[in-house]
């Protein structure tokens, strides 16, 4: 596709077992694009964006990332390790750190993994814990944070690590209906930065508005993908329709348009 | 023979008894912490299916949990010289009390695997991919995410694995050690009292469990961080 793809993964295939989950995806992302990633449950995006992030091991395929590739299918623990820390995960159930304080879960990857000074790494964490809106919250653990708090952490100590891609996994799946619309701003803000983002997301207006393109998968494989006005609009595929229908039924068309 | 108690024998016995505590104690202390670093160890070989060593620690974990520790104690103490002179050394000149050492430590380290392997296992599969997602690597996530918060998890089961390690200390007069109950056996044998004897170990087994229960319900309270979360 693109040379200047930031990150770029061609023929990924994953099956667990023998189930085939991922069959083949091809998929180039430009710098500073964010890109949503919708799809039907179980057609395998959280598997998509798991393999890029080095939770899964993919079974074939090829990853780069910035200007470093490698064989997925014999990728050693060294390039794993280095290419994962160019990329960052916000997780469904926000999985923050539970014996550690807001302020250490986001610290926690840049003096451990980065070998930041700690510091410095202070001065960073607190940086971005004011950008999400929880600077006086850095003692507090997660336990004692709201969902909607607890995914902003989540976001903090994705952002601290300042990777080449964001990875988020239906962000704000798990949230309050309240509390949705206050993370997808934040989600909205953070790719306003000029910052590359993969989105999985049900949350189709927030999709429309703010992703560049819009990458429709379903049974382990992209469907269509274009920008959100050829995708909503105009979607070239019968399944993509028939998916995209189940949102809009009772909305009129021009919704979307 | 009918006894009656004699206040002025438990007094006698009272020191002599004490002097022997640290015995007793020392036990406890090397069995708990070798058992914990073997037991870790073991743990380790299953959870990380480590080639061969898995199946080696599953074996050793089962025999150790299944046979009774006096059979264990005297296997080593009978089987290890035998062992250890087909290969050119002779350890019939060691202290017995290593050979006790040695059998409380495999002996605890068989209890504390199990208690690692379930109390890691407890820890949510989420919290290994926030931390390999965040650049750790496998052993940081293990020492600095994992750990920390298994250790909650394990603290209860531990403490009443030490102090059953406690109890068990009792049988190691079997090879002669002169540890509190040892003592007793050496000194009922002299003066013929027994009973006043064993109302004095009782009453320093009962001290020292409710110690270790103390230290325990203590360190819990420290290092329960998570009450809400699952
Ligand atoms: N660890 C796993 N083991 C076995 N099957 C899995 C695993 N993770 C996901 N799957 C299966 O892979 C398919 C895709 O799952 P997933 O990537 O979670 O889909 P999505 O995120 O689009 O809902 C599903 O059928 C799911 O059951
Ligand atoms: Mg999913």
């Amino acid at each position: 596709m693109s040379h200047d793809a930031i990150l770029e993964v061609r023929g990924l295939h994953k099956s667990f077992g023998k189930k085939p989950v991922l069959t083949g995806i091809d998929l180039a992302v430009e710098p500073g694009e964010t890109v949503a990633l919708l799809g039907p449950s179980g057609s395998g995006k959280t598997t998509l964006l798991r393999c890029l992030n080095f939770l899964e091991c993919a079974d074939a395929g090829t990853l780069r990332i910035e200007n470093q590739s490698v064989d997925l299918r014999q990728a050693h623990k060294k390039e794993i390790l280095a290419l994962r820390r160019r990329t960052a995960m916000v997780f469904q159930n926000y999985d923050l750190f539970l014996n550690k304080t807001v302020l250490q879960n986001v610290t926690e990857g840049l003096i451990v993994a980065r070998k930041a000074p700690k510091e410095e790494a202070i001065v960073t964490a607190k940086q971005v814990l004011e950008q999400v809106g929880l600077a006086d919250r850095l003692d507090a653990r997660p336990h004692e944070l709201s969902g909607g708090q607890q995914q902003r952490v989540g976001i903090a100590r994705a952002l601290a690590i300042n990777p080449a891609v964001l990875l988020f996994d239906e962000p704000t799946s798990a949230l309050d209906p309240e509390k949705v619309q206050e993370i997808l701003d934040l989600i909205r803000a953070v790719a306003d930065t000029g910052m590359t983002l993969i989105i999985v997301t049900h949350e189709m207006a927030f999709a429309y508005e703010v992703a560049h393109r819009v990458v429709f998968m379903e049974g382990g494989e992209i469907v269509e993908q274009g920008t959100p006005q050829q995708v909503f609009g105009a979607p070239k595929q019968e399944r993509t329709a028939q998916f995209l229908a189940r949102f809009t039924e009772g909305k009129t068309p021009e919704y979307f348009i | 023979m009918l006894m009656r108690l004699d206040w002025d024998t438990v007094v006698y016995f009272f020191p002599k008894l004490l002097v022997k505590l640290p015995v007793t104690i020392s036990i406890v202390l090397v069995a708990t912490v070798f058992g914990l670093l073997l037991g870790f160890v073991l743990a380790l070989a299953q959870l990380e299916r480590v080639f061969v060593l898995r199946q080696v620690s599953k074996i050793a974990v089962s025999f150790l949990r299944g046979t009774p520790i006096i059979v264990q104690m005297f296997l080593i103490f009978f089987g290890l010289p035998l062992l250890l002179k087909a290969i050119g050394l002779d350890i019939d000149d060691l202290d017995k009390i290593w050979f006790i050492y040695l059998t409380y430590s495999i002996n605890a380290a068989a209890f504390f695997s199990e208690i690692l392997r379930s109390s890691i296992g407890a820890v949510p599969r989420a919290q290994w991919d926030a931390a390999e997602g965040s650049g750790l690597t496998r052993a940081q996530t293990y020492r600095r995410i994992v750990l920390p918060q298994s250790v909650a998890v394990a603290l209860p089961a531990t403490g009443m694995t030490i102090t059953s390690l406690l109890q068990d200390t009792s049988l190691a007069f079997m090879l002669g050690i002169v540890d509190v109950v040892g003592q007793v056996k050496a000194l009922g044998s002299i003066t013929g009292r027994l009973l006043e004897g064993y109302i004095v170990a009782a009453f320093f087994f009962v001290l020292l469990s409710v110690l270790l229960e103390r230290i325990f319900h203590k360190a819990e309270k420290k290092v329960t961080f998570r009450k809400k979360a699952t």
